[in-house]
């Protein structure tokens, strides 16, 4: 894997890794409905998520549309580059 | 409903194209053991599932193959990016390319169209949660056979993060087939269907409610 070198790309690692945390944790959650410490760090992990993508759009570019900071001016979500292009 | 999430699952980024390797890591886009017949098999299959926890997880482990068909197609696109046609033609790339120019269509890498008979939506929990655990291990041994076959660094750690990705699949869809288990008849597990029989109870079998 390419060493994230730019603030940028090593902020969308950090999402990439807690993101992983958090399906793991769904799939875990999903044969074993009443594991306390899992919903716990489920819950922990998910909440982090949701701050670093929130962050992740104002700064950068939107990944989904309910964290874009909409601009008047234009409509970045099909400006900025497909995830298949690479380099990120 | 889905929403889509404008990232990969776990990052591709290839610096070297290799028509070559594409040809063969094509099969896990639309090949009978690739990410594409994986995603509709778990979402076939869940709608008449009798117990949540199964229907949950066929759901959330089809969106996840959903996410492995998208790093497999940017593997295999940014594999053929910017060839020259010497490339196209001394890979043997050029029967695809005459077809599809560079655009992804899902295939096998022998050629054959992706089909839905390489997957079943049986309508028995039991069966049908025996081909999931069976369709997590070819997926398996056909992303081992990738990596004997590629050199390139950049290629393998995506590959390797999707074969893990089938092991811990198979973890959770092993444990679906014991939560089935645990609710069925302990003496006959096959009394009854619990996606069809509507005398489940009466039959032996515990309902789940």
């Amino acid at each position: 894997m390419m060493q994230p070198r730019s603030e940028r790309e090593m902020m969308l690692h950090k999402i990439n890794v807690i993101s992983f945390i958090c399906v793991e944790m769904q799939l875990y959650l999903d044969t074993h409905p009443y594991e306390c410490d899992a919903i716990e760090y489920f819950n922990r992990n998910m909440t982090m998520l949701n701050e670093l993508k929130h962050d992740y759009s104002q700064k950068y570019t939107p990944l989904n549309l309910s964290n874009a900071n909409h601009s008047d001016q234009k409509w970045e979500w099909v400006l900025d580059p497909m995830p298949w292009e690479g380099g990120c | 409903m889905w929403n889509y999430e404008k990232r990969l699952q776990f990052p591709v980024n290839i610096k070297t194209p290799n028509a070559k390797i594409a040809q063969v890591i094509i099969s896990q886009f639309g090949g009978p053991d690739g990410e594409l017949a994986a995603s509709q098999r778990y979402l076939s299959q869940r709608y008449t599932m009798p117990y949540r926890e199964v229907a949950g997880c066929l759901t959330d482990i089809g969106t996840e193959e959903l996410a492995h068909m998208e790093m497999i197609c940017a593997i295999v696109y940014q594999l053929t990016k910017d060839l020259s046609m010497e490339e196209i033609q001394a890979s043997g790339f050029d029967k695809y390319y005459v077809d599809h120019t560079l655009a992804l269509w899902p295939q096998a890498a022998g050629g054959i169209p992706f089909n839905a008979c390489v997957f079943q939506s049986k309508g028995d929990v039991i069966t049908d949660l025996t081909e999931d655990m069976a369709a997590e291990q070819k997926a398996r041994s056909t992303y081992d056979n990738i990596l004997r076959l590629v050199k390139d660094p950049d290629v393998c750690e995506p590959i390797k993060f999707l074969r893990a990705r089938e092991i811990v699949h198979f973890q959770r869809f092993g444990e679906c087939l014991r939560l089935t288990q645990d609710k069925l008849d302990a003496k006959n597990f096959y009394v009854c269907n619990p996606e069809f029989d509507t005398n489940c109870p009466t039959m032996g079998c515990k309902r789940d409610k």
